[in-house]
């Protein structure tokens, strides 16, 4: 099949379901308190653009530091796990253990006992919510490195430093790459969670608040649009790292798998 | 400086500490590669082949005797070595080219970029991967992959190569490509070779002499010469002098692997 084709058939697939989603509202005579159209949501992001912008910008900038914040500190633990084996005995079993504590709950907490404070506590469930993947990538790529080739590098009387920055950091490049693509999402996750509980006046999870009190479903939907946008947006960007540093990569998941 | 080493175990007795007790490994082995001979290893898995690579390479040091490379008893990695794996082990993201140079990196660091990748691009013109050298190891057949292990365990002109089960991963014919590629690489670059591996068809073929390693802990072992006048080609597998000497081998292992103490023999074709 030819990719024109390809992208003709996923538009019709998506105009399909737009048709019939108005169809339905529309035959079921909803108003915009019970369900919206997609013409609803179109005339509620038009009709709200400035308001939603700026909930979006008070959402992303939050997100953005969170991630930035994620990538920092989960790259020097994970390399501390990766390279340390004292480290790795000492913090395995405690991430291991953070890790069933789910999400969603991690946000709750944080907007209670954080209240008052509501730009920190959005961006430290954006951070809280990303890192984790970065740790554990760059841990467990480190960890992989062939011991075939550790032993080359050590008959070529290589320094561990010289291992480290030939080998065992490139080759965990991808996998760590790969995990940005969770975590930016994730932190996006994060800091909506926090905006939506802790109802703290900023960013597009208090427009949906605010959506949900006036009964305003087109508005709510106008926000999950955006929000889709932001997030794919997000996947977008840690795509285009994955094939600017790690073109090489011919996994599953890598930019040449992905077509982006 | 020689351009090959000769290699020397005397006596060599390595344990390694086990869950309870201390396993022995190597109990008193003595083995001998002259100088510019290529020599392989056989025995059945578990045997201290690696173990052995690992001596001479440097990576580990025995509990009693000694391991002499070139006459220097060996006390740590050493540049006059190069090491090909069972794994060809090759970096995704550097080309061919890159990959092979690697090691002059770490042990000719002087030498310019330009320099170390000519002399990889010589390297896999010789084995025959003219016209790939900026193509990803991924991009080529697992046999191609160990004719690149093999330039880049050259590539800083080692002394003394070691081969770890280094065609293990090959099926039967492109087994026998990579015999006739190292038979090739040894005409063009003078070095001595150990050669560790459990096919005694690849260990006739390559090798100027056989070692079977038997005994657990391995002690004793069974020395083979492989003589032949013509020229090395596939066809010497098939002759009846060369089967006759593949019989007693394969009996030497079904010894060392049933534990039945044979004994110590030369033989000459």
């Amino acid at each position: 099949m030819s990719s024109g084709t390809r992208v003709v058939l996923g538009l019709a697939g998506i105009a399909g379901f737009l048709v019939i989603w108005e169809l339905v509202v529309l035959a079921a005579g909803w108003t915009n308190e019970t369900m919206a159209s997609p013409i609803d949501v179109l005339a509620a992001l038009f009709g709200s653009f400035g308001t939603i912008l700026v909930a979006a910008w008070e959402t992303i900038w939050r997100v953005v530091v969170g991630i930035l914040a994620a990538v920092a500190v989960g790259t020097s633990i994970g390399m501390l796990i990766g390279f340390s084996n004292a480290a790795r005995q000492t913090l395995s079993p405690l991430f291991r253990a953070l890790n069933f504590v789910p999400m969603a709950t991690i946000a709750v907490a944080i907007a209670i006992v954080f209240a008052g404070v509501e730009s920190f506590a959005t961006i430290l469930a954006a951070f809280l919510l990303a890192v984790y993947p970065v740790i554990t990538a760059m841990s467990e790529g480190i960890a992989r490195t062939d011991p075939e080739m550790e032993n080359l590098f050590r008959a070529w009387g290589a320094s561990r430093g010289f291992m480290r920055r030939k080998v065992v950091l490139p080759g965990a490049l991808p996998d760590y790459l790969r995990a940005l693509k969770t975590a930016m999402p994730l932190a996006f996750v994060g800091a909506n969670l926090v905006e939506i509980i802790g109802a703290h006046g900023a960013g597009l999870g208090n427009l949906l608040i605010s959506g949900r009190a006036a009964s305003d479903v087109p508005l709510i939907f106008a926000v999950m649009l955006v929000q889709a946008v932001l997030v794919f947006l997000l996947h977008a960007l840690a795509s285009v790292l994955h094939g600017a540093f790690a073109s090489w990569d011919s996994k599953p998941g890598s930019a040449a798998a992905d077509g982006i | 400086m020689t351009a090959s080493l000769e290699v020397e175990l005397t006596d060599v007795s390595l344990s390694f500490a086990g869950e309870e007790e201390d396993v022995k490994v190597l109990d008193e082995l003595s083995l001998a590669v002259p100088e510019g001979t290529l020599v392989s290893v056989i025995g059945p898995d578990g045997c201290g082949k690696s173990t052995i690579a690992k001596l001479v390479m440097g990576l580990v040091q025995p509990d009693a005797g000694t391991v002499k490379v070139g006459g220097d008893v060996v006390d740590g990695p050493r540049s006059s070595v190069g090491v090909a794996a069972k794994s060809p082990a090759l970096l995704e993201w550097r080309s061919l080219v890159q990959n092979v140079a690697l090691p002059l990196e770490v042990l000719a660091p002087d030498m310019p970029k330009e320099e170390q990748e000519e002399r990889a691009a010589d390297l896999l013109r010789m084995v025959d991967l003219e016209g790939s050298e900026e193509k990803r190891p991924s991009e080529i057949p697992e046999e191609a992959r160990t004719r690149v292990a093999l330039c880049r365990a050259l590539v800083h002109y080692p002394q003394l190569l070691i081969l770890d089960e280094t065609f293990g991963g090959s099926d039967t014919f492109a087994r026998e490509g990579l015999w006739q590629t190292m038979n090739l690489l040894r005409e063009m670059e003078p070095f001595t070779c150990l050669l560790f591996t459990q096919n005694l068809r690849e260990a006739v073929f390559l090798s100027d002499e056989v070692v079977i390693l038997s005994g657990k802990p391995t002690k004793s072992r069974f020395v083979a010469k492989v003589v032949s006048e013509s020229e090395r080609n596939l066809n010497f597998l098939y002759e009846y002098e060369t089967n006759k000497l593949l019989g007693k081998m394969r009996r030497q292992i079904d010894a060392a692997v049933f534990g039945i103490e044979l004994e110590d023999e030369e033989e000459a074709k």
